[in-house]
């Protein structure tokens, strides 16, 4: 059978699926209760997930209609049954987009590779020579300075407050400095 | 006589040339008891750039929106540029230099003149110094100096494995490493600048932005009338980052890096107050007192040619993340470099 084949006859068992879905649907029964259904999903597995998405939006559009139904009771139930039937139609078609794409990638995805490709490992050498290694934060607001410096290298850290002279910028005050060893 | 000796030593030989450093070491005092031989070590040829070392824009620090008229800079001359650089390079001597100094025992000192480094070291100091100089007059090439700069949230370079340095012996693993960072949930930002710089040379990577304020009204009386103006001080804050790094050939295929990555940031919203603008009259204006936060993370390490270096500093204030960056150092040939050059 050639890939033209192939592909037809899966066509095929689609519609016949979402043929006997329809009518499931539209009798009030459970789709999955139906042998041929529970056939053509061993068939094509991933069929289940669309089915599933489109009861998902199915249960919601019927709990949107029942609160509907509180505010406007005098709404006819034919108009309500063919906007369910409405919603169905059009997740009936978003699901055949989604697989239809996916028929179009080069191979069908596995749970593992359905997640983000994995980049490639990195590895780290040690530094030939650490000479210094130090980080400083400092806050300043308004007329002081508070300094925490960390020696990366040593683990020793300095805590140092200021407070600048705002008549004399070029002039600083040490309130507080000293080292503080960790 | 020592100076015409002198002299002659450095006129026979042929400028920025290959040039024997032993040959042009001019003994001026015998070895001490300790060993100690002061020498002095011509680097003429080491010193002698067209591209001028600058001061760097000061981050998280107010200053002055308009430059007073009379401080206008003026470019250094030939002279102050090759100071400039002989301090640079005696630094570099003295920052890495084995065995290490002891100063004020050994020391090391740039002639007023800026073409001699005058040190007084024992007899291995010496030799790693004799080398030094070979490497830095052997380097014809540039360096370029590649940073990218991430923005992400606290914990997220730990779980890549790395706590908050590492070095990248490869660019595969650079490559790696980036694809990691960049395809990070949290990073909200991204900088990846680049330049060329000599060797031994400070170069300045920054990205900023000037956030201006009013830092203080002056009173002037003005005629007619005696009237009072409230004249404002703007001021200016330059927040964002920036990256000063020195590369200096060590050895074949080795550099060592002198970088400093600062970080400043002014809280929003800029807190503000009310001042009093006249003595006379109940006229009030309004300041801003803004608060900055900074960070500087500095390191000076040793490593292979082409290699990457990854420092982090986690950002202050309310903002819960970290800064990470990655710098690539490698030599890349100068499309200058001519005979006369050398």
């Amino acid at each position: 059978m050639t890939s033209h084949d192939d592909s037809n006859h899966n066509e095929w068992s689609r519609n016949e699926f979402w043929e006997r879905v329809n009518a499931a649907f539209d009798a009030r029964r459970d789709p999955l209760e139906d042998a041929r259904v529970q056939q053509l999903l061993e068939r094509e597995p991933e069929l289940l997930e669309e089915l599933a998405a489109l009861q998902l939006m199915l249960d919601t559009t019927r709990d949107a209609a029942r609160r509907g139904a509180g505010l406007r009771t005098a709404e006819p139930a034919r108009r309500r049954a063919s906007a369910v039937v409405g919603w169905a139609a059009l997740a009936a078609g978003f699901a055949a987009i989604v697989v239809a794409a996916r028929w179009n990638a080069p191979e069908p995805r596995s749970p593992e590779s359905a997640q983000a490709p994995a980049a490639p490992e990195f590895r780290t050498e040690p530094v030939l020579a650490l000479l210094e290694f130090r980080a400083t934060f400092t806050r300043r607001h308004e007329n002081e300075v508070h300094t925490v410096t960390h020696d990366l290298l040593s683990g020793a850290q300095r805590v140092t407050a200021e407070r600048v002279l705002t008549a004399q910028p070029d002039e600083w005050i040490a309130i507080a400095s000293g080292p503080k060893q960790h | 006589m020592k100076l015409l000796l002198l002299a002659l030593l450095v006129t026979q030989t042929p400028f920025g040339g290959p040039r024997p450093v032993t040959s042009r070491h001019v003994p001026r005092q015998e070895a001490t008891p300790q060993a100690l031989r002061l020498v002095n070590y011509d680097v003429q040829d080491l010193v002698q750039r067209d591209v001028v070392d600058f001061e760097p824009i000061q981050l998280g620090v107010d200053q002055p929106k308009r430059a007073p008229a009379n401080t206008a800079t003026t470019p250094p001359d030939a002279l102050a540029r090759r100071v400039a650089a002989c301090h640079a390079l005696t630094d570099a001597i003295r920052k890495h230099m084995a065995p290490k100094l002891e100063e004020p025992r050994d020391h090391l000192s740039c002639h007023d003149s800026g073409s001699f480094i005058q040190a007084n070291l024992n007899a291995e100091q010496h030799a790693w110094l004799t080398r030094f100089l070979n490497v830095q007059r052997k380097f014809e090439a540039l360096i370029s100096l590649e940073a990218r700069v991430f923005q992400l949230e606290s914990g997220e370079l730990k779980k890549l494995g790395i706590d908050s340095s590492a070095v990248l012996p490869k660019a595969e693993d650079r490559d790696a490493l980036l694809a990691k960072l960049a395809a990070a949930r949290s990073r909200t930002s991204t900088t990846s600048p680049r330049v060329l710089a000599f060797p031994n040379q400070r170069s300045h990577i920054s990205v900023i932005k000037q956030v201006a304020y009013i830092k203080s009204f002056t009173t002037e009386v003005v005629e007619p009338g005696q009237r009072e103006i409230a004249d404002p001080e703007i001021a200016v804050i330059h927040e964002g980052l920036m990256l000063g790094v020195r590369a200096t050939p060590l050895d074949e295929g080795i550099l060592a890096l002198d970088l400093a990555l600062d970080c400043a940031e002014v809280v929003r919203p800029i807190k503000t107050r009310k001042v009093r603008l006249s003595t006379s009259a109940p006229s009030e204006g309004e300041i801003g007192v803004p608060e900055v936060l900074s960070s500087r993370i500095v390191a000076t390490m040793a490593v292979r040619e082409g290699s990457s270096v990854v420092l982090s500093t986690p950002l202050q204030g309310d903002r819960k993340g970290e800064l990470v960056l990655v710098l690539t150092a490698e030599r890349v040939p100068n499309p200058v470099s001519t005979p006369e050059a050398k």
